[in-house]
């Protein structure tokens, strides 16, 4: 490549042209994008960078695998790592999750290989959770789950109903990631003032301040920079670190997937997996406005944005909140769908007399998938007013469970308090009522183990347009 | 516009290519080549005339058909705009799928292993049974009542029958018909669908349900014909052939209501409508009162039917006998009456919004209905407006979330676990009065005086009255005795009730006798703990057990429910009051306490304080079956009646602190 510092103090004919064959070659690609700001000495020649979103993805998942590791006893060393993967910042960390695996070969072993001193707790939202009692902070909230975890047996607490692991996880992926970029980046620092593009992010920086803040946003969303090149299954893939992936995660072919620019996290692997239906194009969408949006950056050569140019670039910014809006909502939809269907086959192995443990184990990992993806839907920048409490209430601060009972609180001391809770038929049509919501207020397409689907279906083969017909 | 053209091109031509419709091409080619062939072969015509018999234009551009088709047409138009805003089968399945969870608490799937070819069939002929029979019965209403007759008629206006005479139907007709469908349909759809889930669906030809594809294919387009086919005796008792329809259409009175049917005739067999179409007769059709001249007009078949129901309707409503001794003059006072009173309650409303400048916010778990009485009787008292904010969950959420900022003067809870749920919380204040201190003995409030009980509630034991063993229990112990196997129904443990119940046996006994104890109990259920306190009685007047743990007040609630059903649960079971040769009887209690940033804190006091004297403290009784807290009030006639008891008097704010490991002992026992 050209030394940038070269390029940036001579001739701007010259960046230009670089910019329109990078643009070509790269179409597709969140790379490469040059350096724009005005005087820049460094030696950088691109100027995207979001490895702190990427090592943050690397500690969710692995706090998430650490989170599941409890043996059903306090345990102060368990929980003291799974706060060093919140809380900490020591680069030396292990990336627990994801490891290679197989034929897929991850370049990176430590968190520091990927950024240095990164943490979540850092970012987690500030606001009050108020589908969980006590009122508690997104981060209190974590510390709390976190606590609990590390007591439980394999990370779920069976007499309350919760798996940490899927509720740390979730939540984070909206406390932390959603919030962060359609709250912070994709928000109020598109306005003017904030990080404004013809100054570095910071001094000596190689991007300016917009550029950065794209780009976070991007990181945090956890799409591979070649999404775009790739089907939604081929993403899936790479999520799932199968053998054959390898060939399509490697983009630069040097044998090894770098967690920075090659792999998937968490709303991208989400979304990729409700476009494999082919019912939606979430993944696509969303990478799309991206790179769009930063190809616009990068036009704007190092320049104060026009106002039309930043009008333009939150309507991208739109089209990426309305869409990862749709992915949460359709998380939340599917794991509706799961505990319904759950509650169907713990009531037929109920009704026989039959072992319900492994189902009950099922049923509660299904529904910390669905409070922590409802949850991290409430954490966008919109106060989602009556549907998150309609939402709150229909899933309840806890599961049903098969004795009928509810958490309803948590004392002073931390302790879950229960009551008995709605009838078992009740809490299932609150399923098929929390699917019905996320369709009325998100417009959720993929619809994922959709409760009255079927009937729907059905309902379709009766024909019967009404006509006036007599006999 | 090319939306709509495109709804308009297709409600017009879509019919003829739809195979679900009677006038699609195939069928009208099939009951063409079955007219044909009866000409031919049974009426013994050559080629040529039979097929100018079948298509006659004086039968196909009649009068009577050139009318059909104008209403065929405008029809389409009318369904249009109506049709969208119809009650759909789809919604009315959905509410009826999920009532269905309620009703069977749950979602039992039946005959997991059963065929999905039986499945399909059976929701298929189900569906046609229900459609046909409903079909049958809408008809026949259609017929015999004069509102609903105006509108129908229209269609036996019709002199000549062709198979485009379906569509000779009022508008309204329509929409009753939509109405039919949407409901039947519905009603297969959710039932098939939540007993057998993906396995159901319809067996069906070219998307149309196999039955009736038959019965078109079968030439049910000749029913409006004047081609005359007769089924025989026999068969049409179960089938309607096309010449009994052609018997319906009839203007002969002999032939009046008579076959209703549309595929099966089994329902007017049942009915006693069938009527056999027997040797070939000729028929005139149509309505004889209606035939005049203009009875094919838009007029006739649109405007008229309206105002000839209205009349009907007004006939109806002036046969009201009541009305007959309402004399004019009484009206006009009755109004006078009416504005009169209207206005007096707005200028009270208004002088009494002036007069209560004191005001009190209460937020409550117990019932509105249960709380109004005290509020009436405390403003009656003081003038102070009280307003309720009711909830039986979220309220201690919601006062956290409101911070300083709460409105809430006074809390109000149903049980001492809801009410140490603030404690907890420090959402309370400690309130030092000395009436409080008098009226409620220590044990029944907090130490630090940040709760008290307002009323107590007894967790007894119902027994039947017609079983002798049950009715020599003395004790809750007694019920973990295996003796019991299979006869004590109760609701789940973990709500505040049994859980409050625990706590005190873990007070008694400690927690490892408590957990043999609740072992034995579960052991001994009829039943998987459900329902609520209520369900156990009803349970018992049903036979499913013999002994039900109850809150005392259900056993007075039930009493003197409005429903006799209630009062005869009520009546099959007996109280005992446990434990009256030792501790006692476990109580519960209703209480209260006074937010930390109440802004009316000195009214939310003297509220306190007046639901301990005795006016509030009577009132317990009277409407909610509780026993008064303060010792110098006297619990009500009715109360005493079922028994004197001796109450366990632990600290109540103890059974808040065992709640914890009270619930323990309830999830390893699975109660």
């Amino acid at each position: 490549m050209f030394h940038s510092k070269f390029i940036n103090v001579g001739a701007t004919t010259f960046s230009i042209a670089l910019l329109s064959t990078s643009a070509l070659a790269n179409d597709k690609v969140y790379t490469g994008f040059p350096v724009t700001v005005k005087g820049y000495n460094g030696d950088k020649t691109t100027s995207v960078s979001y490895s702190g979103q990427v090592a943050r993805h690397t500690l969710h998942d692995s706090l998430k695998a650490i989170a599941g590791k409890g043996n059903d006893k306090p345990n102060p060393s368990l929980k003291a790592q799974m706060t060093s993967y919140f809380e900490g910042k020591d680069p030396e960390r292990v990336i627990i999750a994801p490891q290679s695996k197989g034929k897929f070969v991850i370049k990176q072993i430590k968190v520091g290989e990927i950024s240095k001193s990164t943490n979540l707790v850092g970012k987690a939202y500030g606001g009050t959770i108020t589908g969980m009692p006590n009122a508690m902070t997104g981060a209190e909230l974590i510390n709390f789950w976190i606590d609990k975890a590390s007591m439980a047996d394999g990370g779920q607490d069976s007499s309350n109903g919760y798996d940490y692991p899927q509720l740390i996880s979730k939540f984070i992926m909206g406390a932390v990631f959603y919030n962060q970029v359609v709250d912070g980046y994709l928000d109020e620092y598109l306005e003017a003032d904030k990080k404004p593009n013809d100054k570095p992010y910071r001094d000596g920086a190689p991007y300016t301040g917009k550029e950065h803040a794209w780009d976070e946003g991007f990181g945090y969303f956890g799409a591979p920079a070649h999404a775009l090149t790739l089907s939604p299954a081929e993403v899936y893939d790479i999520a799932k670190r199968k053998d054959e992936a390898m060939t399509w995660a490697d983009y630069n072919q040097d044998g090894m997937v770098d967690l920075k620019t090659e792999m998937v996290f968490g709303h991208a692997y989400y979304a990729a997996g409700f476009d494999k239906g082919g019912k939606t194009e979430y993944l696509h969408t969303i990478v799309k406005a991206f790179i769009d949006g930063r190809k616009l950056l990068t036009s704007a050569k190092g320049e104060k944005l026009t106002d039309t140019q930043r009008a333009e670039l939150k309507g991208y910014a739109k089209v990426i909140h309305d869409n990862w809006q749709a992915v949460l909502a359709e998380a939340t939809f599917k794991y509706a769908g799961s505990v319904y269907k759950d509650m169907v086959k713990l009531q037929t192995i109920m009704e026989a007399n039959g072992e319900t443990d492994k189902m009950l184990k099922t049923y509660i990992k299904h529904w910390g998938e669905l409070k922590g993806f409802a949850l991290a839907l409430q954490t966008g920048k919109n106060n989602l007013g009556e549907t998150a409490t309609r939402l709150n209430r229909m899933i309840g601060f806890g599961p049903l469970l098969p004795n009928r009972s509810q958490v309803v609180d948590v004392d002073s001391d931390g302790n879950y308090m229960r009551d008995q809770g709605s009838s078992w038929g009740e809490y299932m049509l609150h399923m098929a009522k929390v699917q019905q919501l996320m369709i009325d207020q998100f417009g959720v397409k993929a619809r994922a183990n959709d409760v009255t689907g079927d009937m729907k279906g059905l309902a379709d083969t009766l024909g019967g347009k009404s006509t006036a017909e007599n006999d | 516009m090319d939306v709509f053209l495109g709804e308009v091109y297709e409600r017009l031509i879509g019919p003829l290519f739809d195979p679900e419709k009677r006038v699609f091409v195939g069928y009208l080619f099939s009951a063409f080549l079955i007219a044909l062939t009866i000409q031919v072969i049974a009426s013994r015509e050559k080629l040529v005339p039979a097929l100018k018999a079948i298509l006659s234009g004086g039968i196909w551009w009649s009068r009577s058909a050139r009318t059909d088709y104008l209403v065929a047409v405008l029809n389409q138009f009318f369904m249009m705009g109506i049709a969208p805003r119809l009650l759909g089968k789809l919604t009315v399945a959905t509410a009826l799928f999920g009532w269905l969870h309620v009703a069977f608490d749950g979602r039992p799937m039946i005959l997991p292993g059963a065929p999905g070819w039986s499945i399909a069939g059976a929701f298929t002929l189900v569906l046609f049974l229900l459609d046909d029979a409903s079909k049958y019965i809408v008809h026949r209403l259609l017929h015999r009542w004069p509102v609903l007759w105006a509108f129908h008629k229209v269609h036996h206006t019709a002199e000549t029958l062709t198979p485009f005479t379906v569509f000779r139907t009022h508008p309204v007709e329509g929409i009753i018909f939509a109405l039919r469908s949407a409901l039947v349909q519905a009603a297969a759809l959710a039932t098939f669908f939540f007993f057998f889930g993906e396995r159901v669906e319809l067996m069906s030809v070219f998307g149309a349900n196999i039955i009736i594809f038959v019965f078109n294919v079968a030439g049910a387009n000749l029913r409006h014909s004047h081609v005359w086919i007769s089924y025989g005796h026999l068969i049409e008792h179960i089938l309607i052939s096309p010449a009994q329809h052609q018997i319906h259409h009839s203007a002969a009175t002999e032939h009046h209501d008579r076959n209703f049917g549309v595929v099966l005739a089994v329902w007017d067999w049942m009915g006693g409508s069938l009527h056999l179409a027997g040797r070939r007769q000729s028929i005139r059709f149509g309505v004889l009162q209606e035939m005049h001249a203009d009875q094919h007009s838009l007029n006739a078949v649109y405007t008229r039917p309206l105002i000839e129901a209205a009349g009907s309707v007004r006939r109806l409503i002036h046969w009201r006998p009541h009305q007959m001794f309402v004399p004019a003059k009484a009206k006009t006072a009755g109004l006078a009456a009416a504005i009169g009173g209207a206005l007096l309650v707005l200028v009270l409303g208004i002088t009494n919004a002036g007069a209560a400048e004191k005001v009190l916010n209460v937020y409550s778990h117990r019932q509105p209905f249960l709380i109004e009485p005290f509020i009436e009787a405390y403003t009656k008292q003081t003038g102070t407006k009280v307003n309720i904010v009711y909830a039986s969950k979220g309220l201690a959420q919601r006062l956290m979330a409101e911070g300083e900022s709460s409105p809430a003067d006074v809390i109000l809870t149903v049980d001492i676990a809801r009410l140490h749920v603030y404690a907890d919380k420090n959402l309370l204040q400690p309130v030092h009065s000395d009436i409080l201190k008098k009226n409620i003995p220590p044990h029944m409030r907090a130490p630090d005086d940040t709760w008290f009980a307002l009323s107590k509630r007894a967790r007894v034991i119902a027994v039947s009255r017609e079983v002798k063993d049950v009715q020599a229990i003395e004790s809750y112990e007694e019920l973990a005795d295996p003796k019991w196997k299979g006869r004590i129904c109760v609701r789940p443990g973990s709500h505040v009730y049994n859980r409050a119940l625990v706590a005190s046996m873990i007070n008694a006994h400690g927690m490892e006798e408590t957990e043999k104890w609740a072992q034995g109990l579960v052991a001994n259920l009829a039943r998987r703990p459900q329902a609520n306190d209520r369900a156990q009685v009803k349970a018992v007047f049903e036979g499913v057990c013999d002994i039900a743990i109850i809150n005392n007040y259900y056993y007075g609630k039930l009493l003197t429910s409005d429903n006799p059903m209630q009062q005869q649960w009520g009546q099959s079971v007996k109280l005992i009051f446990p434990n009256q040769d030792g501790r006692g009887t476990h109580v519960n209690i209703s209480g209260g306490g006074v937010p930390k940033y109440a802004p009316h804190r000195d009214e939310a006091v003297k509220f306190l304080e007046f639901l301990t004297s005795k006016t509030a403290q009577d009132l317990y009784g009277e409407i909610n079956f509780e026993y008064p807290v303060n010792p110098a009030v006297e619990e009500t006639e009715t109360l005493k009646s079922w028994g004197e008891f001796k109450e366990d008097d632990m600290p109540i704010s103890r059974i808040a602190e065992l709640a914890p490991e009270a619930q323990r002992v309830i999830d390893r026992v699975g109660w």
